[in-house]
């Protein structure tokens, strides 16, 4: 094994959203900064978007699901006892890559389950707190939408103005105002003009599977190219397989190995996990030793539990209408709140977040028509199913996933990457009380629908490949018994140990993510700039 | 150290091996059956460039391809092929999924369908500067505001 010579102030492990928020925000306050990334860069060239057979190419090469993708980036995730396939990408830019952009915030009670409905458990801290670090990230990535909207507290706005809804976005707002339900334009981490090294949105409508326009705020793009300006470096093709931790119990740094399978050493005074919600705990799991006998950082048994993959459900619907679906933001058009709420009459607690997309592509429209009897997709009828394409509309459902202690993420027994390292495996079943809320969530798809004057619709109550939320395995807490983090995202444990992506998630909210995970990491690399003085490092 | 590329598949135009006469004349009927023509549609083998995108389309999942190549094999034998593709869709839906995404489209990338259906791929389509405030322009949002705030706020709720 080879070491580095040089000692970096800060090691982030992961170049996904959170790592490139804490690289860029470090590395601007004059700490040194390496990070390690399993992955390597991806250009706008490169997506399956640029070409004519995309909608072939997303079936496999460009999946979501590294279970089905096998890049060499990738490593295997163990589910022989999930409900749910997770999902993430492997490079500069994290699953961002592959994200919608979807950009709603986790809404006040969220952070107050507990106290509000008795299930759960309070985050330690509360909207407030973080409203100022969500600002912050939406001003640095030029994040679009209309201010003002109803289903949060006074002062949210964006930096952009917002992207077209277009017809299809008219046709689902006008049905919800008939059903009096709220609606309100879609917030998007898609610059509606040139930001920075993002380029105005052209409705390229493949937001999901890679911008070829550059155009969307992956955090290559929106935040690792800035925090390399300031000097922050990113170590590609480099797995990580152990933190290494001194006699004193402060983290040294971590053994990584090469694209030829070398072994290094990079040495840091403090690291900082952001390899998302399977991989942290999987890395901190991995990193057991005499003296951390249950792995890293887990003294209360809580690395890896608590897993919240927030299970997706939709309602497509074809119109006689054209509505330009195949055209973006996809990306979201329109959102609704208007079930994120508890309400005990519904026969659940929590609740669901609603966002109407666009689906673009023949081959689309001739999916969602699988369920339809042979006959009536395929033949003499297969024409006229692809011809609506361009009136193609989902609403999609996100709903709130409660933590389970045994939802979890361990170290498979039987599956290894390519470098022989454990894959995780992930044990996950879908709860009762998320069960009712995808039930619920399709009924009120329906109705949507139906008031939008469909001509047809297609249910899918669980979509096992989505999304690729990955929360809750190292949550944050006060207590050092029922938490792994503190509300920095310092472990309990280890003083110069972070975490600061999805694993720090208390409750998981019905709202994507992304925009809560990079403002709590903005607001964990702020905490560690604050606090250097009186860091603990290794000597 | 290798410099290949870790998180980018490569991007092929060919599949790594042709297919065979009769793999391609089985393709050829099921592509038929399965996008039949009609008197305002042609089916696959009356378009003159067919071959040319199921090639690009074989090689969009390439590493389906020996299964593919499998499934084409055992449809070869069939006698009746519209029977044995209905067959296999109720009993080996994962197999027929795949080769009906194959053979299905690649008809939907030849330009004359393109042009006949009305889609010519994902390509820039920018939208005109004032065109997302044209679409909120009326009072499609008024009622949503005038309803007024719907989020529960812990502090006053605790309190």
């Amino acid at each position: 094994m080879t070491s580095t010579t040089e000692t970096a102030d800060v090691l982030i492990i992961g170049a996904g959203p959170s790592g490139g928020v804490v690289a860029h925000t470090l590395a601007s306050r004059g700490f040194s900064v390496v990070c390690l990334e399993q992955g390597d860069w991806v250009n706008p060239s490169d997506f399956a978007g640029n070409h004519p057979e995309w909608e072939l190419l997303i079936q496999q090469q460009w999946h979501h699901d590294p279970n089905i993708r096998r890049l060499p980036s990738d490593y295997p995730v163990d589910i022989t006892d999930s409900d749910m396939s997770p999902v993430m990408f492997n490079a500069v830019g994290g699953s961002s890559i592959l994200y919608g952009a979807q950009w709603p915030r986790l809404v006040p009670s969220d952070f107050r389950v507990h106290s509000l409905d008795g299930v759960a458990d309070d985050w330690p801290i509360s909207y407030a707190d973080l409203a100022p670090d969500y600002d912050e990230v939406d001003r640095f990535i030029g994040a679009s939408g209309v201010g003002g909207d109803p289903a949060y507290p006074p002062g949210l706005d964006y930096p952009m103005p917002p992207l077209p809804i277009g017809p299809g976005g008219r046709v689902a707002a006008q049905a919800a105002n008939k059903l009096g339900w709220h609606w309100w334009p879609g917030a998007n981490a898609i610059p509606s003009h040139q930001f920075k090294a993002l380029e105005p949105c052209v409705r390229y409508g493949v937001c999901e599977f890679g911008c070829p326009q550059g155009a969307k705020a992956s955090f290559d793009l929106a935040y690792w190219s800035h925090a390399q300006k300031l000097g922050a470096q990113i170590q590609t093709g480099a797995r990580v397989r152990q933190i290494v931790t001194n006699r004193a119990g402060l983290a040294e740094g971590a053994v990584w190995v090469d694209r030829d399978g070398n072994e290094h050493l990079q040495r840091a005074q403090v690291v900082v996990l952001c390899a998302n919600g399977i991989g942290t705990p999987r890395l901190l799991l991995l990193s057991e030793s005499a003296q951390h006998p249950n792995g890293l950082a887990n003294s209360s048994g809580l690395v890896g539990r608590n897993l919240m993959l927030h299970p997706n459900a939709s309602v497509a619907g074809f119109y006689d209408d054209a509505l330009e679906t195949n055209r973006g933001p996809a990306g979201q058009l329109i959102t609704s709140m208007q079930f994120a709420e508890t309400d005990r009459s519904r026969g659940f607690v929590r609740g669901f977040k609603l966002s109407a997309m666009p689906v673009p592509g023949p081959m689309a429209a001739v999916e969602t028509s699988r369920q339809r009897p042979y006959d009536d997709l395929w033949g003499t009828a297969v024409h006229d199913v692809a011809r609506r394409a361009g009136s193609h509309l989902l609403w999609a459902s996100v709903t709130e996933d409660l933590p389970e202690p045994d939802n979890r993420v361990t170290l498979s027994t039987t599956v290894t990457d390519d470098a022989g390292i454990p894959a995780p495996k992930v044990d996950y079943r879908i709860s009762e009380n998320t069960r009712k809320i995808l039930r619920y969530s399709v009924e009120r798809m329906r109705e949507l629908h139906e008031a939008a004057g469909a001509s047809e619709t297609f249910a899918v109550e669980l979509w096992v490949d989505q999304p690729g939320h990955l929360l809750g395995t190292a949550r944050m807490g006060t207590d050092p018994d029922s938490s792994v983090v503190d509300a920095y995202g310092r472990t309990h444990d280890v003083p110069n140990l972070f975490i600061a992506d999805g694993s720090l998630f208390v409750t998981s909210g019905s709202a994507n993510p992304t925009s809560t995970i990079t403002a709590l990491a903005l607001r964990v690399a702020k905490g560690i700039a604050a606090n250097a003085q009186g860091q603990k490092v290794p000597s | 150290m290798s410099s290949h590329r870790l998180s980018v598949p490569a991007h092929r135009t060919r599949a790594q091996r042709p297919l065979s006469v009769a793999q391609r004349a089985t393709a050829h009927q099921v592509a038929d059956l399965l996008v039949a023509s009609t008197d305002r549609d042609p089916s696959p083998t009356q378009l003159g460039d067919y071959d040319q995108w199921l090639d690009l389309a074989l090689a969009a999942r390439a590493e389906s391809l020996d299964q593919l190549l499998g499934i084409l094999d055992q449809l070869q034998d069939a006698d009746d092929i519209d029977r044995a593709v209905r067959e296999l869709d109720r009993s080996h839906g994962e197999q027929f999924h795949l080769l009906s995404s194959v053979v299905v489209g690649a008809y939907f990338m030849c330009p004359e369908v393109c042009d006949r259906i009305g889609y010519h791929g994902q390509r820039r389509a920018a939208p005109r500067t004032d065109e997302a405030f044209e679409d909120l322009a009326d009072d499609i949002l008024d009622v949503v505001i005038e309803r007024g705030p719907i989020y529960v706020d812990p502090a006053q709720v605790l309190t």
